[in-house]
């Protein structure tokens, strides 16, 4: 092989895995229907208009990686009753997952305590909030599914 | 004895910028592609990094990417710009750094020219800077991490290809350092 065709032929070469591996993702990531929650419980799947959860407003105050505070002042639900709404009762953590892929785990212990974890109402979709996290990492925005386990 | 240039050193700071900074400015448009493919980035990071190799592959000394990139990492704490990796961000920008180090220690000797081996050090210090990233913040898993590694990768390689043609316009102008050392190559 000659030197000079080494680099076209590796950039296609991995455009073409990129392409082949983003048809296989895209055709199997489940996905939310528009305006709603995917919620995995017991192995099934429910999708949860976010229309039928009650937001009312939410205070609290997030850490960032910096250590900056960042008060948050907006329309949330708490993920209790998100998960109350999608009938999920029995469960030791929730696996919240964005648009992205991006994941964030809570406990059931967290999610019990008032105050603490949150969906609260952004234009890009819900976003999950835990106050009380000394950095903002279980932060995810454009939340699109809730895996309960 | 002088181990760097005056021209040389405020040419390595100009590319530690470029790549911190340019990062911020094509992070918009990389999101539309990240977005349609549902994967937390991976494209702005390949750009970035290749001006850390333009100039390693240009200044041709052991460790300079990874010199740069603990730089970076410095200046990112210092500015403000750690994104989601917080305080482990120097992290972030000193493994791809080691990584095309690596990469252009293992071709030095090959009959590769420095487009190509500036083509894969920038597609392999991607995929390391994106599983890097993965390890501290993203934790995906599954097809979502491979499509990321293959879009970090992908995109290194075509902006590898665009440090080449760089590196190749910019080797004049560090000229007589590269003569001195008899490393010019073409």
């Amino acid at each position: 092989m000659k030197r000079t065709k080494l680099v076209p032929i590796l950039i296609a070469a991995l455009i073409a895995l990129t392409a082949a591996t983003a048809a296989l993702y895209l055709s199997t990531r489940p996905a939310a229907e528009e305006g709603s929650l995917r919620v995995e419980y017991g192995g099934q799947a429910v999708h949860l208009p976010l229309d039928r959860l009650e937001f009312g407003p939410v205070h609290g105050v997030l850490v960032n990686g910096k250590g900056e505070e960042r008060a948050v002042d907006a329309q949330g639900v708490p993920l209790s009753d998100v998960l109350r709404a999608a009938g999920a009762t029995d469960y030791a953590e929730v696996t919240v997952t964005a648009d992205d892929a991006y994941h964030a785990v809570v406990t059931a212990e967290e999610i019990a305590q008032p105050d603490r974890v949150f969906l609260i109402r952004e234009e890009k979709g819900p976003r999950l909030v835990v106050f009380g996290d000394v950095d903002s990492r279980r932060s995810v925005s454009g939340v699109v599914s809730l895996t309960v386990t | 004895m002088k181990l760097f240039r005056l021209r040389t050193l405020i040419f390595l700071a100009l590319c530690c910028d470029l790549g911190l900074f340019s990062k911020r400015l094509i992070g918009p448009a990389a999101n539309l592609i990240t977005d349609l493919l549902h994967i937390p980035g991976g494209i702005a990071t390949s750009l970035s990094l290749m001006f850390l190799v333009v100039a390693a592959v240009l200044v041709e000394r052991p460790g300079c990417a990874a010199v740069m990139g603990a730089v970076q990492g410095g200046l990112a704490l210092a500015f403000g710009m750690v994104g989601s990796m917080g305080a482990l961000a120097p992290v972030g920008y000193l493994v791809p750094g080691l990584a095309i180090d690596l990469a252009l220690a293992a071709t030095r000797r090959t009959a590769l020219s420095r487009r190509d081996r500036a083509v894969l050090a920038n597609a392999i210090a991607s995929p390391c800077a994106a599983l890097t990233a993965n390890a501290l913040v993203f934790r995906l898993w599954g097809l979502p991490l491979l499509l990321y590694v293959c879009v970090s990768a992908a995109s290194g390689a075509v902006f590898g290809l665009a440090g080449g043609e760089l590196a190749r316009r910019l080797a004049p102008v560090l000229g007589a350092e590269l003569q001195d050392k008899g490393e010019a190559k073409p």
